[in-house]
């Protein structure tokens, strides 16, 4: 018998199940794909832009970025502050109403300065504990969305040379999370 | 297709999967360190981490600024020059000895597993592991990450060859601090 003649006969007698087949198989790789591409989406940031001076509700606060500011090693206010040499002070100031938020949903903020690069972010948290710059009184150095007098938080951050006044703010709570704001 | 065909056909599937199942990796090593080798002196690089171990010295007292802290065995003090690539966080890391392991002792409070190291802003500083004299041998195995034992993530591993080297009675350790980036 040749090749073709055993073929279709073959095919003839497995149709229906060869088709079940085309219609079983990718409908259960779709299915199983679903369920972590529900996952993924729910999980993928959303991003809220926001300018400086305008005021976001976010997790029951306002929440408005006052002022950024970028302190190099060899400025006059960098000497005073200690800012070590190739590095850079990035201070920002955010006004944070959080007066109205229920105690039950009371909530940990935080900020991080965040450089997209193609290998990865890189992504630096408050501390700046290298040079010797402290929020002045007044400020909070620590932020919470909770029922507490609108405050001043300011976050610090240290950074290498050259990334302070390109690199991204942006502001989080963990009950809020995917949600974030990215205070421009 | 005749029935020798179908068996031979069904064989060679059943062998094909036996081969996918017998060489596919187990959780353990799928979900484990990720090693980097390097030895004292050369810059290793991971995912998350850039570090150089400068060197090794043994000790039966610590002492800082306010701290004196005597080794109930033996300190083995490793000095790093460490930067982080991605994020802030800890650098820390584990010493291994014979299938036994010791993490970075908490009791010094200048170690640097305690400083919050940032991308780009390289740190030096030390680590210290309380051993017992039995651990001082060669092949002694520091492993350094973002965690004492980073799950699918870089591990920096550095042979440490420990017998014979002078334990000093009393060594100085000093918080970490930046270096030129």
């Amino acid at each position: 018998m040749t090749r073709r003649g055993w073929l279709r006969p073959w095919l003839r007698r497995w149709r229906w199940v060869l088709l079940a087949l085309v219609v079983l198989v990718p409908g259960a790789a779709l299915t199983a794909m679903s369920v972590g591409t529900f996952d993924h989406l729910a999980g993928l940031p959303q991003i809220q832009n926001v300018s400086r001076g305008t005021v976001a509700h976010y997790g029951g606060a306002e929440v408005r970025l006052l002022d950024r500011r970028v302190v190099t090693a060899s400025s006059a206010a960098g000497r005073r502050d200690g800012v070590p040499a190739g590095t850079e002070l990035v201070i920002a100031t955010i006004r944070v109403d959080a007066s109205r938020v229920p105690a039950k949903r009371s909530d940990t903020c935080d900020a991080e300065l965040v450089d997209p690069a193609p290998g990865g972010d890189r992504v630096w948290r408050p501390g700046g504990s290298r040079a010797d710059y402290f929020p002045p009184s007044g400020y909070s150095s620590i932020c919470q969305l909770s029922a507490r007098p609108v405050y001043r938080y300011q976050a610090v951050f240290l950074v290498p040379r050259g990334v302070g006044a390109t690199a991204e703010l942006r502001f989080s709570a963990l009950r809020q999370t995917p949600r974030e704001l990215r205070l421009r | 297709m005749n029935r020798v065909t179908a068996a031979l056909a069904g064989l060679g599937l059943v062998v094909a999967a036996g081969l996918v199942a017998g060489t596919a990796p187990a959780p353990s090593v799928l979900q484990g360190p990720i090693p980097v080798g390097a030895a004292v002196g050369q810059q290793a690089q991971g995912r998350d981490i850039v570090v150089t171990v400068q060197g090794v010295a043994l000790a039966r007292t610590l002492r800082s600024d306010d701290w004196t802290g005597a080794a109930s065995g033996v300190w083995v003090v490793v000095r790093l020059r460490a930067e982080t690539r991605l994020t802030s966080g800890a650098v820390t890391g584990s010493l291994t000895v014979g299938g036994r392991t010791w993490n970075v002792s908490d009791r010094p409070p200048v170690s640097l597993d305690q400083t919050s190291v940032d991308p780009g802003l390289p740190v030096e500083g030390v680590l210290a592991f309380e051993v017992p004299r039995s651990a001082l041998v060669d092949g002694a195995i520091l492993q350094l990450g973002r965690s004492p034992r980073p799950q699918a993530d870089s591990a920096i591993r550095v042979r440490l060859d420990l017998a014979g080297a002078p334990v000093r009675p009393s060594l100085r350790v000093d918080a970490p601090q930046g270096v030129g980036s």
